[in-house]
């Protein structure tokens, strides 16, 4: 399998590049928990009990998550970035250093539901995953600082670590029961009275982050040293998703004593996360996203950022990442948007009639130009 | 700054009629044509528009297959502060937002129940706006020093704009920034007023009563 | 004396004549002598003169003749203007006697001057005027607006083609080793001089002297290249390899070049020296981002040995590429297409 990573890839290719001429209608693939061909334009159903566990409402762009509270279920287009991504979770190994994989592109091309795709996947091949909603929310959202007891100078976030907690465990439940069996390398004091021995399973450490926040930035640091050291082992494959990864290098909003701003590296959250891309451990794919909202401000209209990596990671953070294989996603083009078109009318979400003649079909491709979430937003109110 | 600036810039102030000059030369610009079956046909051969200039397409003039004379209405009645953007906004979303009620309720309904349910938003904001249409109006007259209040009788687009100035005052009533937003409500009260409900339709027919009232007054007309 | 003998001939010809007994010029009150020197003899047996009774003029009234005019009984009477001899000796204007095809225009306007309306043979117009769509701009005739704007009627090309063959016997022939291009000199010196119509034949401007220099050629090492790029600063284009300088600081051309020289070499000499701090340079302070020696050089390395273990189909040659294309991606404006390029040269090396 490790092997022929590459042939598969390009079969996946062609034979994808051949359905997109025969297949006309909707196909859908539900099988669940099977490893599976990821095949490009094919619009697959996410199961709504997995999505559900997933968390795919929080993590899934909002007018994405209100379309799948709307339609009852949740309905994406498998797109070349995703074949890849797959084609690159296959030849994971024990042998080989993690995969990074960066998503870049313009605004609104399916960055975060590649993503979710993704961990998706993961789920369907047993996978442990790691999936942080926005990268940002370490940085910019902290509602509740406390200084580290482990290491001086650091700045714990409670909330936000016991939400990773709590999303960790909730996403992982197919394989909680593998991840009890695994056991703790070594002791951990986490305060005086309370510590986790070590032979213990890994799932205590999460229970005691959630139940006693002062201690969940710590046990994230664990649970993630712990994941790390059994993916090595081969015990299982864990994937790491971070949605707006180049914050992690970015600004903050935490302030010091001193009423400065913390730089990210003072963060023991952004810590852990950077830890996680690091290139020392094996068996694992690190997919981040790099978006333009780290460095877009809203208040200046002049500026126009890139959304190309080098600029958005900023040199050190390219640096820490590399070497990582860039994914870009793209606009649709027009075979997709024809078959998310079919899609909308077979769901009759395409309500107006002037919507579903052939001219509302060309005028919501070219008034979107092409753009994944004007589509979506022009086939919102139509 | 400079974006505050801008927006200062782009608002018109004080006239509350249409200008009477702008940028284009009466004598030099004719109206575009916007209808995209009209552009296709060649122009007749004594058109103006052959050998003098075109003003450029409006914003809201756009052939675009949504385009819709009870919406665009719409959007310019609820401009405030000359924010068309955010004006268009609301409604579209407002507009959205009657979908997917709309849609939901479909989806459950059994297949007879589904005949009768509207999915289109722009059908149901057409009736709704339909229905707000007050069928007088009243008009402050001055008599011997007094102010009286007669009823008078108004053409359809009046009674258009009147209708949906009643839902506009309505829905800005009550939105509070923060809690409730203009188009949440906008779309309760459009879906409400196509069933002939909703506090639009009241003001309404408490028009109507005053204007019933106000009867004795009719004289005063001319 | 030219106006003088145009006035004589003029005053003999039959046409002046003919204008002068029209205004009655000639036998102008010769009745009215003749009845004053008393040929009519009109006396009494005394010898006292007739005296007339006074009932009313002689002449017709003004009123008479109007009336007989208008029922007409009477012709009207046309007279010549009273200035008719002064508007006679007036010369019509020049332009309108000039044949172009003969003269020379040159001849005419020789060097610069304001413009005339009566010697232009054209019928230009100009000026501003309150309705613009009823009436046409001024015709030239006392038209100042024509002659404030400065013009240019003496530099007609046949006037300049007659002063360059004029001149072209004081011209050198072009050096012919710099019309080859091969011979780039390491110097240019650029300045220009400005003429004006008008009496200064100084400018402000004539001062700046901009000096390229072709830095190639200083043939510096690799430390005082870079100290010189570092010095230059933006003078330094990195493309061409060239040093401009602009020097405008100092009153006349020659202090400006001089100075500019001064620059040139204070920049050399500076660049070749090394002082005791600058061995104190970083890795991190390279004027570019280099691939040899990086992290990520080392991280590349150790991870292809591992997948070549893990049995990806890696491409270790194409390490040398990757650097390449490295090296450029980091030290240039990041661009769409310079991403896509990193893609596919790191699939590439890790056979993805």
């Amino acid at each position: 399998m490790k092997s022929s990573g590459r042939v598969i890839w390009s079969v996946s290719q062609t034979v994808g590049c051949r359905r997109i001429g025969i297949v006309g209608s909707r196909h859908l693939s539900t099988e669940p928990n099977i490893q599976k061909n990821v095949e490009v334009g094919t619009l697959q159903e996410i199961q709504m009990s997995v999505a559900k566990q997933l968390n795919m409402k929080n993590h899934l762009p909002s007018p994405m998550s209100k379309q799948m509270e709307t339609l009852g279920e949740l309905v994406t287009l498998i797109r070349d970035p995703m074949v890849e991504i797959a084609s690159c979770m296959r030849v994971i190994d024990k042998k080989l250093p993690t995969l990074r994989l960066v998503l870049w592109g313009p605004f609104g091309t399916g960055k975060t539901v590649t993503l979710n795709q993704a961990v998706h996947h993961a789920y369907n091949n047993n996978w442990a995953i790691v999936h942080l909603r926005s990268a940002m929310e370490l940085t910019r959202r902290v509602k509740e600082i406390e200084m580290s007891s482990f290491v001086s100078g650091r700045i714990n976030d409670p909330s936000n670590a016991v939400s990773i907690l709590q999303n960790f465990k909730q996403q992982n439940q197919h394989i909680w029961k593998l991840l009890g069996d695994l056991l703790t390398e070594k002791d951990y004091e986490w305060s005086k009275s309370e510590r986790t021995m070590q032979g213990k399973p890994i799932t205590e450490i999460i229970e005691m982050g959630i139940t006693a926040p002062y201690l969940a930035s710590d046990c994230v640091g664990a649970l993630f040293r712990e994941l790390r050291r059994h993916a090595k082992d081969d015990k299982l494959k864990v994937l790491v998703a971070v949605d707006d990864a180049n914050s992690l290098w970015g600004k903050t909003l935490v302030k010091r004593a001193d009423r400065t701003y913390a730089s990210p590296s003072d963060l023991t959250l952004v810590v852990h996360f950077r830890r996680l891309f690091a290139n020392d451990w094996t068996n694992g794919c690190v997919l981040m996203v790099a978006d333009k909202k780290e460095v877009s401000d809203a208040r200046n209209e002049l500026r126009v950022s890139r959304y190309t990596p080098l600029e958005l990671f900023g040199e050190e953070g390219f640096e820490y990442v590399e070497p990582f294989v860039p994914i870009e996603t793209t606009n649709y083009s027009e075979s997709e948007t024809d078959k998310i078109y079919k899609y909308y009318v077979n769901k009759n979400w395409l309500a107006s009639k002037a919507a579903r003649s052939e001219e509302g079909r060309k005028q919501l491709m070219h008034l979107s130009a092409f753009n994944p979430y004007y589509y979506e937003r022009l086939c919102a109110f139509n | 700054m400079s974006t505050k600036l801008a927006r200062f810039a782009q608002k018109r102030w004080i006239s509350s009629t249409t200008s009477t000059s702008n940028m284009y030369d009466p004598r030099l610009f004719r109206e575009p044509i916007s209808d995209v079956q009209e552009l296709r046909k060649p122009l007749d051969a004594d058109d103006e528009r052959n050998f003098l200039f075109v003003k450029a397409m409006k914003s809201d003039a756009t052939p675009v297959f949504y385009r819709d004379h009870v919406i665009d209405k719409l959007i310019r009645v609820c401009t405030k502060d000359g924010e068309k953007e955010t004006s268009r906004k609301n409604v579209l979303s407002a507009l959205e937002i009657i979908k997917r009620r709309q849609y939901k309720a479909w989806a459950k309904a059994t297949d007879e129940e589904k005949q009768s349910i509207e999915l289109d938003p722009f059908v149901i904001a057409r009736k709704g706006i339909r229905n707000c249409h007050p069928l007088m109006k009243l008009q402050g007259v001055t008599r011997g020093g007094t102010t009286y209040q007669v009823p008078f009788p108004i053409e359809e687009p009046e009674a258009e704009f009147r209708a949906m100035k009643m839902m506009r005052d309505i829905c800005r009533l009550r939105s509070k920034h923060g809690e409730t937003h203009f188009k949440d409500i906008l779309a309760t009260e459009l879906l409400a007023a196509s069933q002939n409900e909703g506090s639009t339709i009241q003001a309404k027919q408490e028009l109507h009563k005053t204007c019933e009232a106000n009867r004795a007054y009719a004289h005063y007309r001319a | 004396m030219h106006r003088l003998r145009l006035i004589s001939t003029r005053g003999k010809s039959t046409l002046a004549e003919k204008l002068k007994s029209a205004a009655g010029g000639a036998d102008y009150g010769k009745s009215k002598q003749n009845f004053a020197s008393g040929s009519i003899t009109a006396k009494d047996e005394r010898g006292a003169d007739f005296r007339e009774l006074y009932v009313m003029p002689k002449r017709k009234l003004r009123g008479q003749t109007q009336l007989e005019q208008a029922t007409g009984r009477a012709e009207y009477k046309t007279r010549s203007r009273f200035d008719i001899a002064d508007r006679l000796a007036e010369r019509p204007p020049r332009s309108e006697e000039m044949d172009p095809e003969k003269q020379k225009w040159s001849d005419v306007w020789p060097a610069a001057r304001t413009f005339a309306s009566s010697v232009v043979p054209l019928p230009v117009r100009m000026g501003s005027r309150p309705n613009v769509e009823k009436r046409a701009p001024f015709k030239k005739e006392g038209n100042l607006e024509l002659v404030k704007i400065p013009n240019f009627l003496h530099l007609t090309p046949a006037a300049i083609k007659m002063h360059c063959d004029a001149i072209k016997k004081f011209c050198t022939p072009y050096p012919p080793e710099l019309l080859s291009k091969s011979t780039t000199l390491p110097i240019q010196v650029q300045y220009s001089t400005y003429i004006h119509q008008g009496t200064n034949i100084r400018d402000i401007r004539s001062r700046v002297v901009t000096m390229i220099v072709d830095v190639e050629s200083l043939k510096l090492g690799d430390v005082a290249m870079e100290k010189f790029i570092r010095l230059a600063g933006d003078r330094f284009d990195e493309k061409s390899r060239e040093l401009t300088i602009v020097t405008d600081r100092c009153h006349t051309r020659k202090q400006n070049l001089d100075y500019a020289y001064y620059l040139l070499t204070v920049l050399y000499h500076e660049a070749n020296k090394v002082e005791q701090w600058a061995e104190l340079k970083e890795r991190s302070d390279n004027l570019k981002v280099e691939f040899e020696g990086s992290s990520t050089k080392t991280k590349l390395t150790e991870l292809i040995e591992k997948a070549k273990t893990a049995g990806l189909a890696t491409d270790e040659k194409s390490i040398d590429e990757f650097g390449k294309m490295w090296k450029e991606y980091r030290n240039t404006e990041e661009t769409v297409e310079t991403t896509r390029e990193y893609g596919r040269q790191m699939r590439k090396l890790l056979g993805i």
